[in-house]
């Protein structure tokens, strides 16, 4: 393990500490402090899960337990680039998978994953409610309609190069209407 | 003293505390119903495995490890109805189970093994799943103590009942949803097993190889043999 991790579990500790502070140690309090925690992560941190359960008096397992009943919680960082990719009815009948194949495939991640440098993160969401564009795929804000496979590497370059936060702004607002 | 009530299970007249479950009453009185995952030392019945489905007159179709008894009631374990329930929750149970039996050390103390006969299943995977994708799922050996076998858990959530009541908190539970459901162990997040009392309970009350004990628990082995 190196200097620099433990450094930042010290500091991700600290953190939940104070937000453990606010909440009594009662387990049906448990939800409520796993969606503030994520709230201020991002994810769900396994030090996060360890602090959570002692602070409740139950066990890290228990708590992983009904974090990872709900597809709410996750327990990686997401990427600078959150991809989500639809995977709903609409989406799913017009080739869904084979877009999130393709983007597996691109980024070396699984669904739920993150890239190493950190850029991109990827998951499966269903129906974001634009049906008519499908297949959707969703970076950040930005709504990617009738995807292809072929479409994802020139999306994904694209951001790589244009990390600018102006220019993102920018693309948002074209496609946001949806 | 507990108030006792009278009912028929099978026309046989059968006296049971006040409150029972129709599963216990019904054990006690020499009267076999299909059970897995029941545990009768839990606060509350867990009514995962579905096997103890028996029909009861103006109540249906109820789980018995789940349902207590009344004055009066009307069991019935052997109507086609609820007979098939029980099967089909087998063949659910056993749909992803890794049934290499012979190279299985759990073989013959299997409670699996006991069960298919009493409910009328053969034991491979049933007809209707066989298409059905089987990947085999890596192994957990977080734990010095015992190793845990995914392809071999069904799901019953015995082990985490006792070591809920054994401990206080569960150090072994369920994780994920669904299709992906398995049990996991607290070791397997946190790396050093300082929770963990080695008590053995849990390899104990597994009624297949799902839990399996390594060194220092071989003793269980014995124990679990026996039942
Ligand atoms: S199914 Fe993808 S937007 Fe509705
Ligand atoms: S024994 Fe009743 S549901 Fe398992």
């Amino acid at each position: 393990m190196t200097a620099a991790h433990l450094e930042n579990e010290e500091q991700i500790a600290e953190e939940i500490g104070k937000i453990l502070a606010q909440y009594e140690r009662d387990r049906s309090r448990l939800i409520p402090i796993l969606q503030r925690v994520q709230q201020v992560f991002g994810y769900l941190p396994r030090k996060a899960i360890q602090e959570v359960s002692s602070h409740l008096g139950m066990s890290d397992i228990q708590v992983h337990g009904v974090a990872s009943f709900y597809n709410h919680f996750r327990f990686t960082p997401l990427g600078k680039h959150p991809i989500q990719m639809c995977m709903g009815t609409a989406c799913h009948m017009v080739g869904g998978g084979l877009v999130l194949e393709a983007l597996k495939r691109t980024l070396d991640i699984e669904v739920g994953g993150i890239t190493e440098d950190g850029e991109f993160s990827l998951d499966r969401v269903a129906c974001i409610g634009c049906c008519g564009l499908a297949p959707v795929m969703v970076i950040g804000e930005k709504i990617y309609p009738k995807m292809s496979p072929s479409r994802v590497d020139e999306a994904l370059v694209n951001l790589k190069m244009t990390s600018s936060p102006a220019e993102q702004e920018e693309g948002e607002g074209e496609n946001r209407s949806g | 003293m507990t108030e006792r009530v009278k009912l028929t299970i099978d026309d046989i007249p059968v006296e049971a505390d006040k409150g029972a479950k129709i599963l216990q009453a019904a054990l006690d009185a020499g009267i076999y119903i299909p059970h897995l995952c029941y545990l009768p030392e839990a606060d509350l019945p867990f009514g995962g495995c579905r096997l103890c489905y028996v029909e009861v007159e103006g109540r249906g179709l109820v789980t018995a490890c789940t349902q207590p008894v009344s004055e009066g009631l009307v069991v019935r374990t052997d109507t086609p109805g609820a007979a098939r329930l029980r099967r089909t929750a087998f063949k659910l149970m056993i749909a992803y189970h890794d049934l290499d039996c012979r190279k299985c050390w759990k073989n013959k103390k299997c409670e699996l093994q006991k069960l298919a006969p009493k409910l009328k299943v053969k034991l491979k995977t049933p007809e209707e799943f066989r298409a059905l994708p089987t990947e085999q799922l890596p192994l957990d050996t977080t734990n010095p103590y015992l190793r845990y076998d995914p392809n071999r858990c069904v799901l019953c959530g015995k082990c985490v009942q006792i070591c809920t009541i054994r401990n206080g908190k569960s150090l072994i539970d369920f994780v994920n949803r669904g299709y992906e459901t398995r049990l996991a162990l607290s070791s397997s997040m946190t790396l050093i097993e300082e929770n963990c009392p080695s008590c053995g309970q849990c390899v104990a009350i597994c009624p297949t190889a799902g839990l399996e004990p390594q060194s220092g628990l071989e003793a269980l082995m014995d124990r679990t043999g026996e039942e």
